[in-house]
């Protein structure tokens, strides 16, 4: 099954989502406040989880599957986000959720969406993002070798059994998409398991951090990520196998190997 | 050519000649003219499907080492446009320059039928005609090029024949495919041949090119000369790399050359030192190293 991304939708601060992807020559044209935060729009008296889910229920689309990512910290209000979402749409938490919807809309083999949103904690710097990925089968585009989900919210992550699946997927990958900026500490729930990387630390192996030029999106930088991944295939930037890792704050963690085929 | 899209390509043209940027940072930066021009976000002409002709063969045939990266970019979006516009070279009138060097680039695009007369357009005709296997439509001195590759004619009298012709122009691009050609003893030969012609700084480079090893303690000599130094220590570092490695014969980045692994260097090696890498590699490239993302590695084609 091959898999075409048919729209991007969304805003990450003052900016169309797809603009940013496509910046042009110059460097990023967020500009963040004196928090070091860009956001949408004014912070006004709404919760977060109200001002989440104003900039997520236009996204949704009622005739198709929709899957809704938010940040880990609203995890705790699991209950209020499945009332809200009803059935349209079933709830991730953390950027690994990313990996779980994409392996269930590739077993449902039709056209779905990924919505994340993301807003800076006060006095933590980021961009408020909101990004709606949709994709539908197709002749050609982008397979999914792996894509997995794996940890235990009360306990440790084994990230190292997760790599070695991946090794097995692809022994050397083209690219690996690693989450957030680099200067997040994202990264560092790998720092234990660099041995089971193996040769996916290579040199020739291309480590992106897609989000690094424009800076914190949260769980919204995990579909930014994948869209930098399918534009960089369209382009030419790469085109063989490429991994995307899955981590943030959650225990879970996401790991996927894609192909592509024009 | 607007200002936004000149200030990249001269941006670009810096990293491409340094010695510490490598392929990623080149990666990232054609990125962003792709994904720009992919969205139409630049204003320039050039980047627009159509209507880009006249601007875009202007810019090929004032500079195509520098200018092709736009056609290559545009290639990339809409494919068939390398040979489109070469077709539209091949039918301009003088030396077809651009066209040439594009020939010379990518081995499936056709060549101009006549051998020019501009000695830049003949260095790239030379490395077309020989990449398709038509040596016997090369002209002298070329057919001495040619032939000193095959070990027929000496390579230190080519050499001679070929400086003099050209009164040293482009040498970068026309003698290093001779130093390939060379054993040990007409490498050395060609250096002292060539000498009298030489700068001091020229002699540096061509030793270091010539990637024999011999010739490593004379070029570390140097390391006390403060106004030879910088050059001769970059000559030291294309034979040895960053691990100063010594082998017998020919070395390049600290590998011996006969079990070299180009196809890694041609990843690893920093930007500055990667357009010499096409001599000894010849045709499992497509593209230059100034090319969209530095080329393309395609061996086995």
């Amino acid at each position: 099954m091959r898999w075409e991304l048919t729209s991007i939708e969304g805003q990450l601060g003052a900016w169309p989502a797809a603009d940013l992807l496509a910046p042009g020559l110059t460097e990023s044209p967020l500009m963040p406040d004196e928090q070091g935060q860009c956001l949408i729009g004014p912070k006004t008296q709404a919760s977060n989880r109200e001002r989440l889910w104003s900039q997520i229920g236009p996204l949704l689309s009622a005739c198709k599957p929709n899957w809704v990512l938010l940040p880990e910290a609203q995890r705790a209000n699991r209950d209020w986000w499945e009332t809200r979402l009803g059935d349209i749409a079933e709830p991730g938490f953390g950027r690994g959720a990313a990996a779980l919807a994409l392996s269930q809309l590739n077993r449902l083999a039709t056209p779905g969406r990924l919505i994340a949103a993301h807003t800076p904690a006060e006095g933590s710097e980021g961009i408020e993002g909101v990004m709606a990925l949709e994709w539908a089968p197709s002749e050609r585009g982008m397979s999914f070798g792996l894509a997995r989900m794996d940890g235990r919210l009360d306990g440790k992550t084994d990230v190292g059994a997760l790599l070695n699946l991946g090794r097995e997927t692809v022994t050397q990958p083209e690219a690996l998409l690693c989450p957030g900026t680099g200067g997040d500490g994202y990264l560092e729930r790998l720092l234990p398991f660099l041995a089971e990387l193996g040769s996916w630390a290579r040199p020739e192996v291309r480590w992106e951090f897609p989000e690094a030029r424009l800076g914190r999106l949260g769980v919204v930088g995990s579909l930014y990520s994948w869209a930098w991944l399918e534009a960089g295939y369209r382009l030419g930037d790469w085109t063989g196998p490429c991994a995307v890792m899955e981590m943030d704050e959650s225990s879970l963690v996401g790991l996927s190997v894609v192909s592509w085929r024009r | 050519m607007d200002d936004e899209l000149a200030l990249y390509l001269s941006q670009r043209a810096e990293l491409i000649i340094s010695d510490d940027a490598d392929l990623g940072q080149l990666r990232k930066q054609d990125r962003r003219l792709l994904s720009a021009m992919d969205r139409g976000a630049l204003e320039s002409p050039l980047s627009q499907r159509e209507g880009a002709d006249e601007a875009l063969l202007e810019a090929l045939e004032t500079d195509p080492e520098q200018n092709a990266l736009l056609l290559e970019a545009r290639d990339r979006i809409w494919p068939g446009e390398l040979a489109r516009v070469q077709q539209l070279l091949i039918a301009q009138e003088g030396d077809r320059g651009a066209a040439w060097w594009l020939a010379a680039h990518y081995s499936h695009l056709p060549c101009p039928e006549d051998f020019p007369s501009a000695w830049f357009a003949q260095v790239w005709a030379a490395r077309a005609l020989y990449r398709r296997g038509k040596i016997k439509e090369l002209p002298e001195p070329w057919s001495l090029w040619a032939g000193a590759q095959s070990g027929a004619v000496s390579v230190k009298e080519t050499a001679i024949a070929l400086w003099e012709a050209g009164d040293g122009a482009l040498w970068e691009d026309w003698l290093p495919r001779l130093l390939v050609a060379s054993d040990s003893d007409g490498a050395s030969a060609l250096v002292n041949g060539l000498a009298p012609y030489l700068t001091d700084e020229e002699l540096i480079q061509l030793m270091g090119m010539s990637c024999q090893s011999r010739f490593l303690p004379w070029l570390a000599s140097f390391r006390h000369d403060e106004e030879l130094k910088e050059v001769a220590l970059r000559e030291v570092r294309w034979l040895s790399g960053d691990q100063q490695k010594r082998h017998q014969g020919r070395q390049c980045w600290g590998e011996d050359v006969s079990e070299a692994p180009w196809q890694q260097l041609f990843q690893s090696v920093p930007l500055g030192f990667r357009g010499r890498l096409w001599h000894w590699c010849a045709d499992a490239v497509e593209g230059a190293a100034n090319s969209l993302q530095g080329g393309r590695w395609c061996a086995g084609n």
